[in-house]
């Protein structure tokens, strides 16, 4: 059952203790109560399954029974409230391309051949 | 935060989104050690994303603390209104279940306090050479 489809338990399949922690690193946050750290958890679960569902219609579109890293970037570049991952699941370049660097775009961290 | 530990180090634990991965999809399909170290990193700098939108609702609305309401608005505000009504519904069970914790608690120390009543009850009325019960705390 997908996160989105599970029936209501009030509970969260993310490890509360890591969401805190990652909420912690935020200097700026004073405080969250915790129907707000649940209300986070929850809500990333379902972000997590509308990545990979936009992902997979991609893979679709491209005749695979594997989600591949590409398929999510492009997800990620065509789906306007993902643009804070941009940075995070970068397009990928081709090995092909001269390896001399451009002022245009900085080569991203992930290189696969295509 | 430390030198050596950012956001991207705070991962959830693999069998969990793994899990949750396999759920969104359907079941012959499978998906690349790169796209699931991808799904990994996204979920960890959403919730950073998410809580940090939503403190900055709390501050606008005048509050330190982040309720319910400003993850809520944050939502709105990062363009994934669409999870605002599921989150209504599970934000209804969470608090139900957090009653039913304190239901049991409660009734626990009622039935202490119940216990220790009657106690208390029996040392009044029968005779002095009925040793007398130390008091439970």
């Amino acid at each position: 059952m997908a996160a989105s489809e599970a029936p209501t338990t009030g509970t969260s399949n993310l490890p509360a203790a890591r969401v805190r922690r990652i909420i912690k690193e935020d200097k700026d946050i004073f405080a969250c109560g915790p129907e707000s750290l649940f209300l986070i958890s929850r809500a990333t679960e379902y972000f997590i399954d509308s990545l990979v569902r936009e992902s997979y219609e991609f893979s679709r579109l491209d005749k695979r029974k594997t989600v591949q890293y590409k398929d999510m970037a492009k997800a990620v570049q065509s789906i306007e409230p993902y643009d804070f991952l941009a940075d995070i699941i970068p397009p990928t370049t081709s090995v092909r391309k001269p390896a001399a660097p451009t002022t245009e775009t900085p080569v991203p961290p992930v290189v696969t051949l295509d | 935060m430390s030198d050596t530990t950012t956001i991207e180090d705070l991962d959830f634990p693999k069998a969990v989104l793994t899990r949750v991965i396999k759920s969104s999809l359907p079941e012959n399909i499978s998906i690349q050690k790169e796209a699931r170290h991808g799904v990994s990193k996204a979920a960890t700098v959403f919730v950073s994303y998410l809580a940090a939108t939503a403190n900055d609702c709390a501050r606008e609305s005048g509050h330190k603390t982040i309720m319910t309401n400003d993850v809520l608005k944050a939502l709105e505000a990062v363009g994934l209104a669409d999870f605002i009504d599921r989150l209504k519904t599970d934000l209804d069970a969470f608090v139900a279940r957090s009653k039913e914790k304190k239901k049991t608690t409660a009734t626990a120390d009622e039935e202490e306090e119940v216990e220790e009543e009657e106690e208390s009850a029996m040392d009044v009325d029968e005779s002095s050479d009925v040793a007398k019960r130390p008091r439970t705390e």
